[in-house]
């Protein structure tokens, strides 16, 4: 947990409110629009550099229980949200947190939780290998 | 109107609201945040520099509630059927103009914005070259109702994404 506080206040949620992800909350008509957005901007690669699956969930845990007042600090909770997209799909331990959040105060945070744990199919690896018959 | 709840925040609302053909549409009316805060979302939107702004951001309705529910409310579901129960039909973007509805969707085919078409005009596309386009009206997200180009705005950004024009041709559903 001191390592996830650390992490968040050197990162800051208002330094992830950056001029792009606000103007992506501000124009967003669908949760998909946004997400898609999301996805691409700088502030989500931050949060992914910077810091784990758990963090990132305790992040946005504590960003959402001081009830954003404003819109510009809707903006680090999608963040963080739209973040948890690239969360493994083989975590279970990190999906079932996800799953155990809150997201009443986002307007549009169950619909993108459905979406990224819709996208988050843990798919299956074959491995196979091929005879060369010239050969023989 | 809007009610605040017990934690002090406003609950959202939703009004009735009918196609032409009397099929419901889901909507909400958001109350939370004043237009001064969502203003402050606004300010990178000088990139689009040849939009115009025609009004101050509210959070109620959204750019399906400004084509389809007069500012009442956000139209929150597909509108694709709206547009069918309406009298609507599909129609190539070289015969759109005043009156006309577009639709912006992205590469899944999913809509993402809508507005008016409210004129075409002869605008500089490359160094030298012009074209006849598209004006529309369309409100952009919880921020401001904007009169831009066809192209000038959020939702033809990402590759993929297309308009699509309709126009009201028959005056009763089919």
């Amino acid at each position: 947990m001191e390592a996830s506080m650390s992490v968040t206040a050197s990162i800051g949620p208002f330094s992830l409110a950056t001029d792009s992800a606000k103007e992506a909350v501000l124009v967003a008509n669908t949760p998909s629009f946004l997400l898609d957005r999301l996805r691409k901007d700088v502030a989500v690669q931050i949060v992914l550099d910077n810091m784990t699956g758990s963090q990132i969930v305790a992040a946005l845990r504590d960003a959402l229980a001081r009830q954003p007042k404003s819109p510009s600090e809707l903006v680090p909770a999608y963040v963080y949200l739209v973040a948890l997209s690239s969360a493994d799909p083989k975590d279970e331990a990190l999906w079932t947190e996800i799953s155990s959040l809150d997201l009443s105060g986002l307007e549009w945070g169950d619909t993108i939780r459905a979406l990224i744990s819709a996208d988050a199919v843990p798919t299956t690896a074959l491995e196979f290998s091929v005879c060369d018959q010239s050969s023989k | 109107m809007p009610v605040l709840n017990a934690s002090g925040r406003y609950e959202n609302s939703s009004i009735e609201l009918r196609t032409r053909a009397n099929t419901t549409i889901d909507n909400i009316q958001v109350w939370e945040h004043s237009r001064m805060e969502w203003d402050q979302l606004g300010e990178t939107l000088a990139q689009f520099r040849n939009a115009e702004k025609v009004s101050e951001a509210c959070p109620v309705y959204n750019c399906h509630g400004l084509t389809f529910g007069s500012r009442r409310t956000q139209v929150t579901h597909s509108v694709l059927p709206i547009l069918d129960d309406d009298g609507f039909d599909p129609i190539p973007e070289k015969e759109a103009r005043a009156g006309d509805i577009v639709i912006y969707s992205n590469v899944r085919g999913e809509v993402i914005h809508s507005g008016f078409v409210v004129a075409r005009q002869s605008v500089e596309i490359l160094m030298g070259t012009r074209s006849v386009i598209p004006i529309i009206w369309s409100k952009w997200g919880k921020g401001y109702e904007m009169i831009h180009t066809v192209g000038e705005c959020p939702y033809l950004e990402e590759e993929g994404n297309f308009a699509a024009y309709y126009r009201l041709q028959r005056w009763k559903p089919a």
